[in-house]
C-alpha cells in the first residue's frame, strides 16, 4: 500500500464517526471510544484505510470506576499517525471480541491481556496463558490481585 | 611453610639406626622444592587442578549474562583463568554461574539443572537479582535469590557487575577451592 | 512411513530450551518433528517474566525509570526513552536542545552496541565461533563511551524525565574518537570474513522467508521488517526528539530470509555511524550545561493516558502511561515490546524447516528475552 492510499486522520475521523458505536474523543484527532459491538467493524475499516500495523493491545484496570479499559493502538507503515480505540468493559463480565481475524498480531497481544487481566476474547483460536504457567491462579495485573506468598519469595510490597 | 620430612639416605649396609630427629638428615620442603621434588596430598593436587579448570554451565538468564559473555570475549578473556569452555550440558559442567533473575517459572529448571550436574560442583551467583532478588524482589513472580534454590558459593554484587568484578568472583571461587578450611575467603594470589 | 513416503522417519516432540546455548536467553520452543522436518512449533515464554509492569505501579515515576533498562538490556538508554517521552507528553514539559541531542547520541551508540551483539551472536549460533569476538570488541568501544559519560556500561538509566543525567565530557569525546577510528576497518573486515562464506550462504539463503504481507499482519518492526521489503523507520517517518533535523537513510532488503536480515543489519551499522557523526557535530554547536528541563521534584502528571513510540534496535518500542492525576505512582505502565511481537510469527514460520534452520531463524531475529517477558 503506497503512501497515497493511507487515509489521513481527518478522513478516518469522518468515516469512523459514521460507524454506529464509535465516538471521537473531544480534544484529540485520533482517539475514539468504541462499543463492544463495533470493535471488529472499526478494526476492519482501519485495515482497509491503510492502518495495517496493530501496535498494541493493552488494558487498564480502573478499579474505582469498576471497569477495565481496553486500548488498541493501530498505526500504519508510512507515517506516525496512531489511531487509539478505547473500549470500556465491566469488571464482572470481562469479555471482548478478538481481532485475530483482522490482524495476526492480535493473537499474542490478546493472550497477554488474558494472562494478566483475565479478559476473555471471543473467537480467539488459542486463548491460554503466555507469561505465567498454565496452572497459575489469579490475574496479576488486576488492582485487587493478592500475591500468593511462598517460601521462595522475599519481602512483600509495602501497600 | 617449613615441613620437616623424614628422609633418610640409605648407606652401605642398610638404613642407619639412631635418632630419627637427626637434623642433618632432614631437609625442609623448600629445600626439596628447590631440588625439584614437590610434596603435596592428592586432595590438594586435585583441588589445585580443579581450581584452574572450572568449566561453567552456560546458563545466562538476564542482563548479567551479557556481562558474563563480555567477560568471555577478547577484552576480558576469562579463559585465561581456566574457565575455558562453557559446557551446554550440565552433565559436563563444574560451575553453575547463575547470572540473572530467577523467576517462579524458571525455578524448577534451575533445580533440575543443579541436580543434573555431577559432583564436585559449585555455584556462583552474579548480580543482585541472583543474590537476593535485586530490584525485582517484591514481584509476584521472582524468586528472592539463587540461594533459595541452590547452595551458592560465591556472590558477585552489581547490577550488572563489571567484567572485572565477575573475574574477581571467579578467582574467589578458586581461592575457596584451595582453602576449604576457611569459612570466609579473602582472595590471595595463590 | 513419513509424510513424503520416501523414507521411514519418526515423529517426536523436541524441546528447545529454556536452557540452551542458542536461544538468546530463556526461550523455550516446543516443536514437533517428522524426521528432521518441523511440523509445528510453539514458543513458550515467561521464564524471565519479572512483573515489571506491576512493579512500576508501586514505584514513583523516577524510581520506575531504571527498571526500563532491564527490558532490552543490550541497549539500555533506548528503553528509557519511550517512558520518558510518554510521561513528558502527560506533563507537557519542554526538553532543552542539548538534552535531546544527548538522548539521540546515546541511543544511537547503544543501538550500535546492540547490533554488534545481534550480529555476533547470530554468526556464533551458526557455528562460526570466531565471528563473535570482533563485533564484541566494537561493542566494548561503544560501552567505553557510555562508561565515560555516565559511569555505567550496560544498564545506564541515563535518560531522565526532562532531560538527561550527565553532560558530555572530554573522556567521552576521546572514547568516541576511538570508536570512529576502529569501526570502519571492522565493517570492511567483517564483510570480507562473512559475506561470501559458502556455509553461511547455504545456511541462511532461502531460510525463514517472511513476505511483506505476513510481516505487516504480524506487526513485525525494526530490521526484521525492513529485511522483508517494508520501508518503515520511525526516526525518518515519525520523528521524535530532534531526528527530523538529520537525513536518515534507511536500507531495505527484499528477500525476507535469514540472509536478508543479516545484510540489513550490516548496512544499518554503516548508517548508524554516519548518524552518530552528524549528531555529535550538532552537539558540539550547542552550549554545554543545559541538560534538564523544568521538571518538578515530585512528578504528579495530570490524569490521562499517553502512548509514545520510539525506534529501538529490536523494533518499535512503545510505552503507555496511565495516570490518575492524584498520586506519585503511575496507575498503569505498559510496554509494547518489539521482540514479543516479532517472535509470534515463529509458529507460522518454522514448520517445514529442518532442525538447524530453526537455530538460524531464531538467531536472525535478534531477540532479547528481557524484552519478550517484561
Amino acid at each position: 500500500m503506497t503512501n497515497n492510499e493511507v487515509k489521513t486522520k481527518a478522513q478516518v475521523a469522518a468515516a469512523m464517526t459514521k460507524i454506529a458505536g464509535v465516538a471521537a474523543i473531544e480534544g484529540t484527532d485520533c482517539e475514539y471510544t468504541v462499543e463492544a459491538s463495533a470493535l471488529i467493524q472499526a478494526a476492519e475499516y482501519l485495515l482497509g484505510a491503510g492502518y495495517e500495523f496493530l501496535a498494541d493491545i493493552t488494558a487498564v484496570d480502573y478499579l474505582a470506576a469498576g471497569h477495565f479499559r481496553l486500548l488498541y493502538q493501530i498505526a500504519n507503515y508510512h507515517n506516525g499517525d496512531i489511531i487509539t480505540l478505547k473500549l470500556d468493559i465491566p469488571r464482572e463480565a470481562a469479555e471482548a471480541d478478538s481481532l485475530c481475524g483482522v490482524y495476526a498480531a492480535a493473537n499474542w497481544l490478546e493472550r497477554e491481556v488474558y494472562d494478566m487481566f483475565g479478559i476473555k476474547f471471543a473467537g480467539h483460536p488459542d486463548l491460554r496463558r503466555i507469561l505465567m504457567w498454565d496452572g497459575y491462579e489469579g490475574w496479576p495485573l488486576r488492582k485487587d490481585f493478592v500475591q500468593q506468598p511462598n517460601k521462595y519469595q522475599g519481602r512483600r510490597r509495602l501497600d | 611453610m617449613a615441613l620437616k620430612t623424614n628422609i633418610r639416605f640409605p648407606q652401605r649396609g642398610g638404613m642407619p639406626e639412631g635418632d630419627p630427629a637427626n637434623t642433618h638428615d632432614l631437609l625442609t620442603q623448600e629445600e626439596l622444592e628447590s631440588r625439584g621434588i614437590l610434596f603435596t596430598s592428592l586432595d590438594k593436587l586435585f583441588r589445585w587442578g580443579a581450581g584452574w579448570s572450572l568449566w561453567p554451565l552456560q546458563f545466562g538468564l538476564a542482563c548479567c549474562a551479557i556481562e558474563m559473555i563480555c567477560t568471555t570475549q577478547s577484552r576480558f578473556d576469562m579463559s585465561r583463568f581456566g574457565y575455558e569452555v562453557f559446557r551446554n550440558s550440565p552433565r559436563q559442567a563444574d560451575v553453575m554461574i547463575v547470572a540473572g533473575t530467577i523467576t517462579e517459572k524458571m525455578r524448577p529448571a534451575v533445580e533440575l539443572l543443579y541436580h543434573q550436574m555431577p559432583e564436585p560442583k559449585w555455584v556462583i551467583a552474579i548480580g543482585s537479582c541472583a543474590i537476593s532478588g535485586g530490584p525485582f524482589v517484591d514481584s509476584y513472580s521472582v524468586v528472592a535469590g539463587a540461594d533459595k534454590v541452590v547452595p551458592v558459593d560465591v556472590y558477585v554484587p552489581g547490577c550488572p557487575p563489571r567484567p572485572e568484578a565477575i573475574i574477581d568472583g571467579m578467582l574467589q571461587l578458586k581461592a575457596k577451592l584451595s582453602h576449604p578450611e576457611r569459612k570466609q575467603v579473602v582472595r590471595d594470589d595463590k | 512411513m513419513s509424510e513424503n513416503g520416501n523414507a521411514y522417519s519418526e515423529r517426536y516432540t523436541l524441546n528447545l530450551g529454556p536452557q540452551h546455548p542458542s536461544t538468546h536467553g530463556v526461550l523455550r520452543i516446543v516443536a514437533d518433528f517428522d524426521g528432521e522436518t518441523c511440523i509445528s512449533a510453539d514458543p513458550v515464554i515467561g521464564y524471565l517474566h519479572r512483573g515489571m509492569e506491576k512493579l512500576l505501579e508501586s514505584r514513583t515515576y523516577p524510581q520506575g525509570l531504571p527498571y526500563t533498562d532491564r527490558l532490552d538490556y543490550l541497549a539500555g538508554v533506548n528503553n528509557n526513552l519511550p517512558l520518558a517521552l510518554a510521561v513528558e507528553k502527560l506533563l507537557g514539559v519542554e526538553i532543552p536542545e542539548r538534552a535531546s541531542l544527548l538522548r539521540m547520541l546515546t541511543c544511537e551508540i547503544m543501538r550500535l552496541a546492540s547490533y554488534m551483539v545481534g550480529i555476533g551472536i547470530y554468526i556464533m549460533d551458526l557455528g562460526a565461533v570466531s565471528g563473535v569476538f570482533y563485533p564484541f570488541q566494537q561493542r566494548e568501544y561503544a560501552l567505553e563511551v557510555m562508561s565515560a559519560l555516565c559511569g555505567a556500561r550496560m544498564t545506564q538509566g541515563y535518560i531522565r524525565f526532562g532531560g538527561v543525567q550527565a553532560d558530555w565530557n572530554d573522556e567521552a569525546e576521546a572514547a568516541l574518537d576511538v570508536l570512529y577510528k576502529e569501526l570502519p576497518p571492522f565493517i570492511e573486515m567483517y564483510h570480507k570474513l562473512i559475506d561470501e562464506n559458502e556455509i553461511f550462504l547455504r545456511r541462511t539463503k532461502g531460510v525463514g522467508v517472511i513476505t511483506a504481507e505476513r510481516a505487516k499482519s504480524y506487526a513485525l518492526t525494526g530490521p526484521n521488517l525492513r529485511a522483508s521489503g517494508v520501508d518503515y523507520d520511525l526516526r525518518r517517518d515519525a520523528p521524535y526528539c530532534l531526528y527530523d533535523r538529520f537525513t536518515i537513510k534507511v536500507p531495505v532488503q527484499q528477500a525476507g530470509d535469514c540472509h536478508a536480515r543479516y545484510a540489513q543489519r550490516m548496512l544499518e551499522v554503516e548508517e548508524i555511524l554516519k548518524l552518530i557523526k552528524a549528531i555529535h557535530a550538532a552537539l558540539k554547536e550547542t552550549e554545554p550545561g543545559k541538560i534538564m528541563g523544568a521538571v518538578p521534584k515530585m512528578l504528579r502528571p495530570p490524569a490521562g493516558e499517553a502512548y509514545a513510540q520510539t525506534e529501538n534496535p529490536k523494533g518499535i518500542m512503545g510505552c503507555l502511561v496511565a495516570s490518575d492525576g492524584k498520586g506519585v505512582n503511575p496507575l498503569r505502565v505498559h510496554f509494547r515490546r518489539p521482540s514479543f511481537d516479532n517472535i509470534a510469527i515463529f509458529s507460522e514460520l518454522m514448520p517445514g524447516h529442518k532442525v538447524a534452520d530453526l537455530i538460524a531463524i531464531i538467531a536472525s531475529f535478534d531477540i532479547v528475552l528481557g524484552e519478550i517477558d517484561g
